[in-house]
């Protein structure tokens, strides 16, 4: 799993780690655009970082829907540096999605399914973009486009 | 377009390409999002083919595969043998079905599944072009060598039998 660097090309070597009560203390919504504090108690929280590094690039918070077999991204955010036309680093959200996705296929043997609930303005371009599929008012991936975002970011 | 979104103007495109925002439900709206939803992928599920449930499968046992490579950490149980049987379910083949298929014999399976034999380069290739190119040769050596470095660095009878060869061993200080 990596990232590339906008301005050298550079790839980077990255991982998805559990979030701590520690990490929490560093994020803010200057940085981190939302209140991720409160989340801590209803999702699994995730951060992505450089190997080795300590510095959060982005953040993810899941909710496991066990008897649907699917995994709901709640939330999802790349640093603040890394949004926008001056991004220093590209691919940290489709890194964080299909971490998700992988998620999902370990947790779910036989339907593993990832969700998101869109903006309403935002849905097609979420389909465009993760060639997500419309599940009505959500949307969501699994089976053979659920391993396409996985192929694509995760090996 | 630019968007307001906390205090950041950002574009519907520069939105979904760092991030997934909170979107404001009530428990009843969400509650039938979810009923929606699960009524699309049911019709979605019913409708797949079989050929593509197989791919899925399949698909599903090279990231495990390559998850495993890439830990570099060799668990005696998760060997070749392993990897075989899981790929021979995955297929939906019996082991007979599966040895005609590649052109080896029955026994061979067997013995492949109960890590009596190696697999040489053949079946390697033959499991790649067996699996429509989904899981890769490569993917296959690369496992069959990390259980050969796993042997080459742990086997106390490999060392006691090759040792009657050596003679005039270095006497070396560690």
């Amino acid at each position: 799993m990596y990232i590339i660097n906008q301005e050298s090309g550079e790839r980077k070597a990255v991982e998805v780690l559990p979030v701590s009560g520690s990490d929490l203390k560093r994020v803010n919504k200057t940085r981190y655009f939302f209140n991720w504090k409160p989340l801590m108690e209803s999702c699994r929280l995730f951060k992505l970082v450089i190997k080795g590094a300590d510095d959060i690039l982005g953040l993810m918070a899941l909710i496991d829907h066990p008897a649907e077999e699917r995994t709901e991204i709640k939330l999802l955010t790349s640093s603040k540096e890394n949004v926008g036309k001056g991004k220093q680093y590209d691919r940290i959200a489709g890194c964080l999605l299909a971490f998700a996705a992988r998620e999902a296929l370990g947790l779910y043997e036989k339907n593993p399914c990832i969700s998101l609930l869109p903006k309403t303005n935002l849905k097609q371009k979420y389909i465009d973009k993760y060639q997500m599929i419309d599940g009505g008012r959500q949307l969501y991936l699994e089976d053979n486009p659920l391993m396409d975002l996985i192929e694509r970011y995760l090996l | 377009m630019k968007k307001k979104l906390i205090d950041t103007p950002l574009t519907d495109d520069e939105i979904v390409d760092a991030m997934v925002p909170p979107v404001a439900l009530t428990a009843t709206e969400k509650n039938e999002a979810d009923l929606e939803l699960a009524g699309f992928r049911k019709v979605r599920r019913d409708a797949l083919g079989k050929d593509e449930q197989q791919l899925f499968q399949l698909r599903k046992l090279r990231v495990q595969l390559e998850e495993y490579i890439n830990t570099d950490q060799f668990q005696p149980e998760k060997n070749f043998g392993f990897f075989l049987g899981q790929y021979i379910k995955a297929a939906k083949r019996k082991q007979v079905e599966f040895a005609k298929d590649v052109d080896i014999h029955r026994t061979t399976v067997t013995n492949l599944l109960k890590h009596r034999k190696k697999p040489n380069d053949s079946l390697m290739i033959r499991l790649e072009i067996h699996s429509g190119n989904t899981i890769p040769a490569i993917d296959w050596f690369k496992l069959h060598e990390m259980e050969k470095g796993y042997e080459i660095r742990t086997s106390k009878s490999l060392r006691e039998k090759e040792r009657a060869f050596v003679k005039h061993s270095l006497d070396v200080l560690d």
